[in-house]
């Protein structure tokens, strides 16, 4: 291969750019910039696309809800206000708990092998991290939901308090069909409130469509969930507040 | 300065740009560079104190994309159907870097080559850096990065025959 011939690098330029280079270096590089049509054109092409892509995505959280939509693969916590949805609730401390009694495990919410899986992010401020086993959650945070499963399913989830049941996705009579996939972002979030109720969030994976109100209906009574029909499986996310 | 001490607004401005332009010139893919990049910010978000102010921000994007790149060629079962496709770079070549032909050829060895000469053809072929913008990237001395310059383009040599 060639030996490139020594021109600003986009390394430089883009250091340049974050105003990373020391001024001797910065003079440098502008006086070379002044005599180097070719370097000085990369500059000016790579303002361009600069430019291109903010306009496109002008914050963070912009582009993170592009990405998700493009995607639907990746972890996008930003929703909009028109998809989050306020749950009573103050502090939580989430934990997952497995369906048919297996024992609780952090790691549930990642593996696509098995039984399908629901799993939740956490924002709070700038922060994100993925939901954990014994994890104090709180009040303000925003608590986006995502799915692992093996194969394809039908997918609903509802928040149940002391007093109702609600559902949370999708918002069509009938269950969302999912793809497999790990992770999968939902487009719904909950931003917790300060109400000192504990829901739990119930997701119901049917390999066959089901329709969602009847579910929400028999979730509303009291005691536990209605047994699942076969080919169909309770994820349950009991959230807990911090004390 | 430290990512908790930096608006996270401001380093998204800054940096997402030029890293999403090195993973699509990579990755061929929008999509996909969307999505390692996003991969990116998220992992800073949760875990600033892998960047733990080591060295100027604009190094730290560019290793951090780089491995994650690499990483996905590896990973893309159908690699190098997907490279062969796209030969000629959406974004257009740097007039220092290799030519269209030879960054093809690249491109489509990278998935295969090992980390460290994969790590060097990137930063010397695709973003053509200098030998002294590369050492404290790979954390070896200017002249080392010579000699992973030459073991690429021995590599390269060696596959084109096989």
């Amino acid at each position: 291969m060639s030996e490139p011939v020594q021109h600003a690098s986009d390394f430089l330029l883009d250091r340049a750019s974050a105003n990373e280079l020391p001024p001797a270096a910065l003079a440098a590089l502008e006086a070379h910039l002044a005599q180097c049509r070719a370097c000085s054109a990369r500059r000016g092409a790579l303002i361009e696309q600069r430019s291109a892509f903010l306009r496109r995505a002008p914050d963070w959280e912009a582009y993170a809800r592009d990405g998700s939509r493009k995607q639907r693969r990746m972890p996008g916590w930003w929703v909009s206000a028109g998809v989050s949805l306020t749950l009573a609730a103050s502090m939580w401390l989430g934990f997952v708990r497995a369906p048919r009694g297996a024992a609780p495990t952090s790691e549930t919410a990642v593996r696509a092998k098995g039984e399908p899986q629901l799993g939740f992010y956490v924002k709070r401020g700038a922060q994100v991290w993925r939901g954990r086993a014994r994890q104090p959650i709180r009040a303000g945070d925003v608590l986006r939901f995502t799915y692992s499963t093996p194969n394809a399913a039908h997918l609903a989830v509802f928040g149940r308090d002391a007093n109702t049941a609600t559902t949370l996705y999708p918002a069509t009579a009938q269950a969302a069909r999912i793809g497999a996939g790990v992770n999968v972002p939902l487009d719904f979030g909950l931003t917790l409130d300060a109400e000192p109720s504990t829901p739990v969030v119930y997701a119901l994976f049917c390999r066959e469509t089901f329709a969602v109100e009847p579910i929400r209906r028999q979730l509303g009574r009291a005691g536990p969930p209605p047994t699942a029909a076969d080919g169909c499986s309770w994820q349950i996310l009991e959230l807990v507040r911090d004390p | 300065m430290t990512l908790r001490a930096a608006s996270f607004a401001e380093l998204y401005r800054l940096h997402a740009p030029g890293a999403f332009r090195r993973a699509l010139c990579l990755l061929r893919s929008e999509a996909d560079a969307h999505e390692v990049v996003q991969d990116l910010f998220v992992s800073l978000l949760e875990r600033p104190e892998q960047y733990a102010g080591r060295g100027d921000l604009t190094g730290f994007m560019y290793k951090a994309i780089t491995h994650a790149c690499l990483n996905r060629l590896r990973n893309q079962r159908n690699r190098a159907r997907l490279i062969h496709a796209h030969v000629v770079p959406r974004m257009a070549p740097q007039p220092r870097a290799a030519p269209a032909e030879q960054l093809a050829t690249l491109l489509s060895e990278l998935a295969r080559m090992p980390e460290t000469l994969a790590l060097v053809a990137v930063y010397y072929f695709v973003d053509g850096m200098t030998h002294d913008e590369i050492a404290p990237l790979l954390g070896c001395s200017p002249r080392q990065v010579g000699n992973l310059v030459a073991q690429v383009e021995g590599w390269s040599a060696e596959e084109q025959r096989a």
